[in-house]
């Protein structure tokens, strides 16, 4: 066998720690392998995860992933201390370095870190694992068979030899790549599977966590910014006299997207924010409001004409047909740190401080607005030329306080950037609450026109979904011999970007509602309607089966109790939610409580999933029940906590999450716990009231008009 | 700008600061006590609460003037060494998912367990219900709440 040809061989490179003591492994993520702009060291190699073994015996994992709360650096390094055979007490992790070259593109979103994870860090573990054997065994001049790793040290098995990892690393580092290791068995995993509490956890419980807004650096200013109220608008004239007496301000600066206070602190920067006088150009957004984009919306829906031919037969042939018209409005990400960003512009370098989720964007935006025009062309060419990425931007990437898809865009960056530039001296972008809430990249608002042609049983023989304002309809996974849909992408003027689970958001929302109204047309039971459909879909018909078990479907309540369910395929996993709870007019809607399964394939970390269930399912409750973002005159109505309420603990209702046993590779957790659990309180409210709830958020009026 | 005199975790400061400067500003920003976090600045999301004089109160609606001479006490000075009962049982319970809220939710707590050592759900339900966490870590919190009281609640 031509093990250089192998995949761990071409995968893995070995360096020796900076001193040239020590174990170096690099290795790479096929996925971002993929998009990596350059590669250095070997040919075709592209890096994007590190493990360094140290003779002091200290072991440090360098993730390339964002920690935003969804517990990444503990499960990655636990897939990788499993096959090193060490306790994750033992493992420093260690947010990996931004740079392109060397760790390829870095994005954490789409719930895809354990997915792309799954192979490549427990492999590097195993290859580091090896090379350790490797060492002892030509120390002790015995064959690798009669050498064990465990606990971070190799012993012999006659037992008279020992030496930890730390003492064998200098030397595994001279070791060849092994061309092929074997992965463990599941039966024989010690840490997979098993609940690991978080790596560092006691920092977010001590006030030492360091997110974004917490970066010191000596000389550092503090800046805020203004942005034009309307979306696109311009400041035409800017008196900043009041701004500049406020005890603190040091400067106002304009830039590409709004006017920034520069201050000794983020107070005094805020308070001469509030003293600034513009006028602005509001552009041509100043009209826009939801009453006219959702008017716009119902223009497209109703001079759409492109069902395919297929459908429209099909439909035709049906013995009724069933339409229903859904609205979702705008969201916002509201992460609970605002937007921030620290930029250092010294010696010919562009140093960035910011909690992103895509660290390589940051870096190419930083090299972007910190250089001119003529300076950032010609070194864009010669890095692709060179296959290198910006030497002259380095990105520290700082803990998130959230991320939700909002820190997928790089605006701050570019802003802090500029007006760091400007300053000429260090300086801490924070945003306020109330420019984080009027100036984000909304879930988009979106009408969806749902039709269905029901057979004489009530089955479904077509179903077609129009989704306008959207990017995506959703693939019903139910029996239903013809289906499909269109998307009319409608340009509204409001920035909009993915929000956790992103498109699913929606298309639970609609087709799981809809697939409910399709039961109650046809005196069926939900949960039997569903069940009957789902024939080719094990995985999903199993989730539903256990939760509705679980939550007693069928059984008898308390008094004015009432089920509703919805399940939903994503990032990999399968998830079936019942919601319990009664509503009416004095009480209003009281969710007793919510029962939720998910099949995520194989488990890393379970407890991990389950917080990432119950949290999914409370930000997609707050989106259900109790906030939207609403425009008016094309600004934002919204603008803190107080009118964009996040569910508080009082409105909390007991939540049973469960994981399915699975062996299939593993799926999301970040995301798939937030789609199902809008429709499966409409459904829930139907079966309490009979009245249908087709937009959202739900409120007392559409329940009780 | 006047000079300001506070007590925080038990070291006494001395500040320069405008009047109307919130507590929490010249906690981070001044003291360079950056454990206490700034998430709505209007005092409805609890991000930045501290004990003041042993009460709950939301540093960014409090201001320097008000904390003259007064004792502050701030998420780093609750425990030396990460040891508080409800700093355990959080770490027990694993609640912390971007940790974000947490020093508010700990620093809530806490001042719960100070003054009702046995808290009902509805005792849990008043008290916590201003400190808002978005990654929805509500049923730990409440869970953890239950476990600090067990341990006896305070240090
Ligand atoms: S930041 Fe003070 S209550 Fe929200
Ligand atoms: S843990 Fe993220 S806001 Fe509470």
């Amino acid at each position: 066998m031509n093990s250089d040809h192998s995949p761990a061989r071409r995968e893995f490179l070995v360096t020796t720690a900076a001193a040239g003591t020590g174990l170096l492994l690099a290795f790479s993520l096929a996925s971002c392998a993929r998009s990596a702009s350059s590669d250095r060291g070997s040919k075709d190699f592209q890096p994007n995860g590190w493990l360094r073994i140290t003779p002091d015996n200290r072991i440090t994992v360098f993730v390339d992933e964002a920690e935003m709360g969804q517990g990444v650096h503990t499960a990655l390094p636990q897939l990788l201390a499993e096959e090193l055979e060490v306790d994750l007490t033992m493992i420093e992790v260690e947010q990996a370095p931004v740079d392109n070259s060397v760790y390829g593109w870095q994005s954490t979103g789409g719930s895809t870190s354990i997915r792309e994870g799954w192979e490549r860090f427990r492999q590097a573990g195993a290859v580091a694992r090896e090379m350790l054997i490797a060492a002892a065994a030509q120390t002790w001049q015995t064959p690798a068979e009669a050498c064990v790793a465990r606990d971070g040290v190799i012993t012999h098995i006659a037992g008279e030899r020992r030496a930890t990892y730390g003492e064998l690393a200098a030397m595994a580092a001279q070791m060849p790549v092994p061309g092929n290791v074997r992965l463990k068995e599941p039966g024989d995993f010690r840490l997979i599977g098993k609940s690991q509490p978080r790596v560092r956890g006691e920092d977010a419980l001590n006030g030492s966590a360091r997110y974004g807004v917490d970066v010191d650096i000596p000389g550092l200013l503090v800046a805020t910014i203004v942005h034009c109220p309307v979306f696109g608008g311009r400041a035409r004239e800017i008196d900043s006299k009041k701004a500049l007496a406020v005890s603190g301000v040091r400067q106002v600066v304009e830039i590409d997207s709004g006017v920034a206070v520069v201050a000794d602190h983020f107070w005094a920067a805020a308070k001469g924010a509030g003293a600034l006088d513009i006028v602005w150009d509001f552009g041509a957004n100043a009209d826009i409001s939801s009453r006219t984009i959702r008017q716009l919306f119902s223009r497209h829906a109703d001079d759409f004409a492109g069902m395919e031919q297929e459908l429209a037969v099909a439909l035709a042939g049906a013995d009724r047909k069933i339409e229903a018209e859904y609205h979702l409005p705008y969201q916002a990400h509201a992460t609970p740190e605002p937007m921030c960003c620290t930029v250092h512009i010294h010696d010919g370098i562009c140093e960035v401080w910011s909690p992103s989720q895509k660290p390589s964007e940051v870096q190419a935006v930083a090299a972007r607005f910190s250089m001119s025009s003529a300076e950032y062309l010609l070194q864009r060419a010669k890095n692709k030329l060179l296959k290198h990425s910006f030497d002259s931007v380095r990105v520290h990437n700082t803990l998130l306080g959230g991320g939700f898809g909002r820190r997928l865009k790089s605006d701050f960056v570019m802003e802090a950037v500029q007006i760091a530039k400007a300053a000429e001296a260090p300086v801490k972008l924070i945003w306020s609450r109330e420019q984080d809430i009027q100036h984000g990249y909304y879930r988009p608002a979106s009408l969806h026109r749902m039709t269905a042609g029901v057979d004489e049983n009530g089955s479904p023989v077509m179903w077609h979904q129009l989704a306008v304002g959207a990017s995506d309809y959703g693939s019903p996974y139910y029996d239903i011999p013809v289906s499909g849909g269109s998307t009319v992408d409608v340009n509204t003027g409001v920035p909009t970007g993915p929000w956790r689970s992103v498109s699913h958001s929606w298309n639970a929302f609609v087709v799981e509602g809809f697939i409910d109204e399709l039961a109650a047309h046809a005196g069926e039971d939900p949960l039997a309607f569903r069940l009957r459909l789902l024939k080719r879909q094990p995985r999903l018909k199993a989730v539903a089966e256990m939760a509705a078990e679980k939550a007693g479907w069928g059984e008898a309540l308390p008094q004015g109790h009432h089920l509703g369910i919805a399940i939903h395929p994503g990032f990999g996993s399968y998830v079936a939610q019942v919601v319990e709870l009664s509503a009416d007019k004095t009480d209003g809607i009281r969710i007793h409580r919510i029962v939720s399964v998910i099949d995520c394939g194989r488990v890393v970390n379970p407890d991990t999933v389950l917080a990432q269930m119950e949290g999914g399912i409370l930000f997609g409750l707050t989106a259900t029940l109790t906030s939207a973002i609403t425009i008016r005159k094309g600004r934002v109505e919204q603008s803190n906590f107080h009118d964009f309420p996040i569910l508080r603990i009082d409105e909390t209702p007991p939540i049973e999450a469960y994981i399915m046993p699975g062996e299939e590779s593993p799926g999301g957790v970040g995301e798939p716990g937030v789609p199902p659990i809008a429709p499966a309180v409409v459904n829930a409210l139907y079966a309490a009231s009979g009245v249908r709830i087709r937009e959202l958020p739900v409120t007392m009026d559409k329940l009780f008009s | 700008m006047a000079r300001w005199s506070l007590t925080v975790n038990g070291k006494p400061y001395e500040v320069e600061a405008e009047a109307d400067m919130p507590l929490l500003w010249v906690l981070r920003d001044l003291l360079g006590l950056t454990g206490t976090k700034f998430s709505c600045g209007i005092g409805v999301c609890g991000a930045c609460n501290v004990h003041l004089g042993g009460e709950l109160v939301p540093s960014c609606s409090i201001s320097v003037s008000a904390v003259n001479g007064r004792k502050v006490v701030t998420i780093e000075g609750l425990s030396k060494e990460t040891t508080h009962p409800v700093q355990q049982a959080w770490l027990e319970e694993q609640v912390s998912q971007c940790g974000y809220c947490q020093p508010g939710q700990i620093m809530a707590a806490a001042a719960l367990l100070e003054k009702i050592p046995r808290p009902t759900d509805a005792d849990i339900n008043r008290v916590m219900a201003r400190t808002l966490c978005r990654c929805g870590s509500y049923p730990r919190i409440r869970k953890a709440i239950q476990r600090a009281a067990a341990l006896g609640g305070k240090p």
